[in-house]
């Protein structure tokens, strides 16, 4: 399994459309992937939208992106990448 | 998913609240779908899950459809950027975990697809309303709004099969409207239990009128009761039980059992009102004595038609006698007592009988020589027969009735006879004078209407006869009996003119043929302006029930339309749409 921890910096946090690019990205991967906020929170599978809207990651917030599959490493590494470009939004 | 706790589903629970309705009731709980997205079933039956999967996920292809064109089209407009917000919703309907918990609830628990749908929903906006941050609490109407196209789009499709509801039930909800209250058959229906419920609701007055109680005011009803609990209502004390012990269930039916019984005695027994309140009166045909209680037991307000003939019928060679007759009749006017009881003068029509064909010349004799005019010609038979009834008004109150009348001349004359026979008998008794109508069942007869009315207390329309003389055809010629047929546009139209005549005149008309007895037919003569029946004794209650749950403003406007046709088949199919008892009574309450 491989595990990363990243900030989120955009302005809306995972909100929707955020949402919706990170679960496109995880979904061209094989791996399993699961994103939780810290030790005690509940974990949201990276597949889901609902389930990730509802980490309620704001501005600010440590995610914990971890992945376990045939291709677990490319998948952190990119979704690691999609949030440190801020999903590509502006603010 | 919901937390219920076991113990909660094993003991008895009482709910309080207003009776709306009264009377009481047991049943199977069952919980009635608001009305959001239109009405479906809750459950399916556990074998057609395959099917309501299949149901789902082309619901699923055509919600995804739509919202690629949604996207696509929001794109050519403002751009990329922000038709993505699309894309949010698009999976959402692709989200495994919300699909597994919908296919979960169809597959364990025999959801409907649109229930299932809408309870998983419900489990996540849970989740969603717990969040802190408003700011994605408020993400949980994304969901929503994908939730309600896919519902909508399940309920394009072939609706869901029900599973199979038990007989008795009492259906409960936080509010229910009409439309969903006429979902069911309300022959099944045995209670109803609402949060939100108005005395002056429609579904109230609907229940009242078919004697459905009915308790609202329950909080939290839709979490205090499940669907599958045993229920006793009181809409008396506005009371529910919920699981109640066995003891007390079967007490409780006991007195529901007696209550049904009471009420449906009184109910039959009680006077006919249309839904907006118009008083029609339900009167017995009779031939026998015995058939004279039945009638007034049945909820007959007394007897339109006792046909004499039967009296004669008795003694093959001879007409019968005074005194034999005077105890039929006297026994006919103990039983009516203050009611009205109309006695058929001798009309020996169909039937055959050797000593009145002989005198008629034919046998049988369907036309000539029929009713008063057979009994003018022979007075004495007639004087005979008046004498008895004259006599036997002593007990109760009787009036003739003239049946085969054509001409003015033959009221008069059986008038003059009348009164000679009265005077000959001494005064009359205390009370009113008798009443002597006619029998309308000739046509030539409605042509001459207005000044007959003038020489008669009331009209009684003989419709069997009324209908084979004006389409000349026998009731019971075989071969020729698809044309006797009463919604020929001259019989309605006969009708009609019948019914005018005689309010016009303020003189009762009373419809005594077969047509009064079916409960199309006479809504169709209420509505056409008759206040009075007379029917079989078993078609009584039958009758009144139904006629309770018309409006007459509905039966005055349909009866209206159907007059106006002319086609025999547009006018059968117009009867078919506007009267026909399959319908839902609820049509015409709305």
């Amino acid at each position: 399994m491989v595990r990363r921890t990243v900030r989120i910096r955009n302005e809306l946090g995972l909100h929707a459309r955020a949402a919706a690019r990170l679960v496109r990205l995880a979904g061209r991967f094989q791996s399993e992937i699961r994103l939780s906020t810290g030790p005690n929170r509940p974990e949201a599978d990276g597949k889901s939208i609902l389930s990730l809207v509802l980490l309620a990651a704001g501005a600010g917030t440590d995610v914990t992106v971890s992945a376990r599959g045939e291709d677990e490493r490319e998948a952190v590494q990119a979704l690691v990448k999609l949030v440190e470009d801020r999903f590509d939004e502006k603010r | 998913m919901r937390n219920v706790d076991p113990a909660s589903l094993s003991h008895p629970k009482a709910l309080r609240g207003r009776g709306l309705s009264p009377g009481k009731a047991i049943g199977t709980a069952y919980r009635v779908a608001p009305l959001r997205g239109g009405f479906f079933p809750l459950h399916i039956r556990p074998e057609d899950a395959a099917e309501e999967l299949k149901r789902l996920k082309t619901a699923l292809g055509v919600s995804l459809r739509q919202l690629h064109e949604v996207r696509d089209r929001l794109e050519s407009q403002v751009g990329r950027e922000q038709s993505c917000i699309v894309d949010a919703h698009l999976l959402i309907l692709e989200d495994q975990h919300f699909l597994k918990g919908i296919e979960k609830r169809i597959l364990g628990s025999s959801e409907s697809a649109e229930q299932a749908t809408r309870a998983t929903v419900e489990s996540w906006l849970r989740l969603y309303r717990s969040l802190q941050d408003p700011f994605f609490r408020e993400r949980g109407s994304d969901l929503e709004e994908v939730a309600e196209r896919l519902i909508a789009n399940l309920g394009r499709l072939q609706p869901s099969k029900p599973q199979n509801l038990p007989r008795d039930l009492v259906l409960f909800a936080d509010r229910i409207s009409l439309l969903a209250l006429a979902e069911f058959s309300l022959d099944r229906v045995r209670g109803l239990l609402l949060n939100q419920g108005g005395r002056h609701s429609h579904v109230n007055i609907i229940a009242r009128s078919c004697q459905i109680p009915v308790v609202a005011g329950i909080e939290r009803v839709t979490e205090r009761v499940h669907s599958g609990d045993v229920v006793l209502v009181d809409g008396d004390q506005g009371l529910a039980q919920v699981r109640p012990s066995l003891k007390d269930q079967e007490e409780f039916s006991i007195q529901v059992r007696q209550q049904r019984q009471r009420s449906r005695q009184e109910s039959d027994r009680a006077a006919c009102r249309t839904l907006d309140g118009h008083r029609i009166h339900i009167l017995a045909n009779t031939e026998v004595g015995s058939e004279v209680g039945l009638g007034l037991q049945m909820g007959g307000e007394g007897i339109g038609l006792f046909r004499s003939e039967s009296i004669y019928l008795e003694n093959r060679k001879a007409p019968a006698g005074e005194e034999r007759q005077y105890g039929v009749y006297r026994k006919l006017a103990q039983m009516a007592g203050e009611r009205k009881a109309i006695i058929r003068t001798l009309d020996i029509g169909d039937e055959d009988h050797p000593y009145f064909s002989k005198l008629a010349g034919m046998a049988p004799p369907v036309l000539g020589l029929r009713g008063i005019r057979m009994s003018l010609r022979y007075p004495e038979i007639f004087r005979t027969q008046i004498r008895a009834i004259l006599r036997a008004r002593q007990h109760g109150n009787l009036d003739i009735a003239l049946p085969m009348v054509s001409g003015l001349q033959e009221v008069r004359q059986a008038r003059r006879l009348i009164e000679e026979v009265q005077a000959q008998l001494g005064a009359p008794p205390e009370g009113k004078p008798v009443e002597v109508g006619i029998m309308l069942e000739v046509p030539a007869a409605l042509l001459i209407l207005p000044a007959l009315l003038e020489e008669s207390d009331f009209v009684l329309v003989g419709s069997n006869d009324l209908v084979q003389f004006t389409l000349a055809v026998g009731r019971i010629d075989e071969e020729a009996s698809d044309l006797y047929n009463p919604l020929h546009p001259s019989i309605l139209r006969s009708l009609v003119q019948i019914a005018d005549a005689c309010n016009q005149a303020s003189k009762p008309a009373i419809v005594c043929g077969e047509i009064a007895s079916h409960a199309d037919f006479a809504s169709l003569l209420v509505g056409m302006g008759f206040r009075s029946l007379s029917m079989s004794p078993f078609a009584i209650p039958v009758i009144k029930r139904h006629l309770r749950r018309l409006r007459l403003d509905t039966l005055r406007k349909a009866a209206d339309y159907l007059t106006s046709l002319s086609a025999i088949e547009e006018i059968e199919t117009a009867f078919r749409d506007h009267f026909d008892p399959a319908g839902s009574p609820l049509r015409s309450a709305s």
